[in-house]
């Protein structure tokens, strides 16, 4: 299951290191006689850049993830399921702000959806930083 | 461009992506929490299940890339939108939203159209061809893997040019898109008038191979719509519709208000009756 992204975490180290930093520098070494507004231009230029940077690490770890994922088989779930237990499971989580859940009317679903979707929140829960 | 619209497009550029062959719509939904999967489904494009930071969205496998890549953003657009919260997704065809009144839907729609064709790409895209024909429009909606209507859409919503985007059936209009700029004065016809290329298409399956110039009384119900041309082409969409182009003439943005059109209702002194009080 999808994991929070280690580089997010990386990123923010660094912005909090770098603003820490420029804050610690006293003025004169930060202007080293320069023009303040050049100063001030290069800085937003270096933190756009890896900013940049950090965007496009988090893209390539998906993209190892993505790759990752096409290599494993999927996994099959033989647990025998209440149907009726899985609906009431659903509608409590509707009503839950810690489910997102963008699917038909649940009353429309025939048994086999409502097995994948109990399934889907199942394997998000046990793979889920806080599994219930 | 709206927030939802902004929202996207911040996503893009915090990700470095700056080229079509970057939007890779299944890494990008990986990268915001969301695992894609596909499996036949019965009645909707796409579902979408999610429990705090992690999602998994499923998609109905069609065989048609664009339907797939924009029902994968609707997803992810539903995701950083509406995180938290349950609702009915019935249906990711961008036109079947239009011609339906649903608000977390349509936002979904254009989450994803901003997201698979931001506008420091597609806006470059559409320039080399200066006033897009569905030609145009085909090329450009391959290279970015859209369907052809999403990127028709998309072409009025960047409001770079003086078009609108219409579909129409058999019975009428069914939904339009104008660009922002072009004035609110003017007023399609509701139902198809006979001297149209749409016409043609859509009760003779005649094909409209190119952009055609047309008198725009043939398009709008403005009584002064006479004096005016318009160029137009259509196209067959699902279901016998036509999906309709039409480039404004530059003197048409310009025209004044015109009082008498969409039914506007005025006493016999001249004063304007709301519609709350006919």
């Amino acid at each position: 299951m999808t994991k929070p992204m280690k580089s997010a975490d990386e990123f923010q180290t660094f912005l909090d290191s770098f603003v820490a930093e420029l804050i610690a520098m006293p003025d004169d070494q930060i202007l080293d006689a320069k023009n303040p507004e050049e100063v001030r231009a290069r800085g937003l230029r270096l933190l756009e850049a890896a900013k940049k940077e950090a965007g496009r690490r988090r893209m390539a770890a998906a993209k190892a993830q993505l790759q990752a994922r096409k290599g494993q088989p999927a996994a099959q779930d033989s647990e025998k399921l209440d149907i009726a237990q899985a609906r009431q499971f659903l509608m409590q989580a509707q009503n839950d702000p810690r489910f997102t859940l963008a699917a038909r009317k649940l009353g429309e679903l025939s048994d086999e959806e409502i097995i994948r979707l109990y399934r889907q929140v199942k394997s998000l829960h046990e793979n889920g930083v806080e599994p219930k | 461009m709206t927030e939802v619209g902004q929202r996207a497009e911040a996503l893009i550029s915090e990700l470095g992506i700056s080229s079509a062959e970057e939007l890779d719509v299944e890494a990008i939904a990986m990268a915001c929490g969301v695992e894609v999967r596909y499996e036949r489904l019965n009645g909707c494009e796409a579902s979408l299940v999610g429990f705090k930071d992690n999602a998994i969205a499923t998609i109905n496998p069609s065989g048609v890339r664009g339907r797939e890549r924009f029902s994968i953003a609707h997803e992810v657009g539903h995701w950083k939108l509406h995180k938290g919260r349950s609702f009915q997704c019935r249906v990711d065809d961008a036109d079947a939203n239009l011609a339906s009144n649903r608000e977390l839907e349509k936002e979904a729609d254009t989450y994803a159209a901003h997201l698979l064709m931001p506008a420091p790409i597609f806006v470059p895209m559409v320039k080399a061809f200066g006033e897009p024909n569905f030609q145009n429009l085909t090329k450009i909606a391959d290279e970015l893997e859209t369907s052809l209507m999403a990127t028709a859409l998309r072409l009025a919503n960047i409001n770079t040019l003086p078009v609108i985007v219409a579909s129409y059936n058999r019975a009428g209009l069914r939904w339009s898109l104008a660009a922002g700029d072009v004035p609110k004065r003017w007023f399609l016809k509701r139902e198809l008038d006979e001297d149209t290329f749409t016409y043609d298409l859509v009760h003779a399956g005649k094909e409209c191979k190119h952009l055609g110039k047309q008198p725009a009384d043939a398009w709008f119900q403005n009584d002064d719509s006479g004096k005016y041309e318009v160029r137009e082409q259509c196209i067959g969409s699902h279901g016998g519709d036509a999906l309709v182009l039409l480039y404004l003439e530059p003197k048409m943005m310009e025209a004044r208000f015109d009082w008498n059109v969409g039914g506007r209702r005025y006493t016999d002194k001249g004063s304007y009756v709301p519609k709350w009080n006919r």
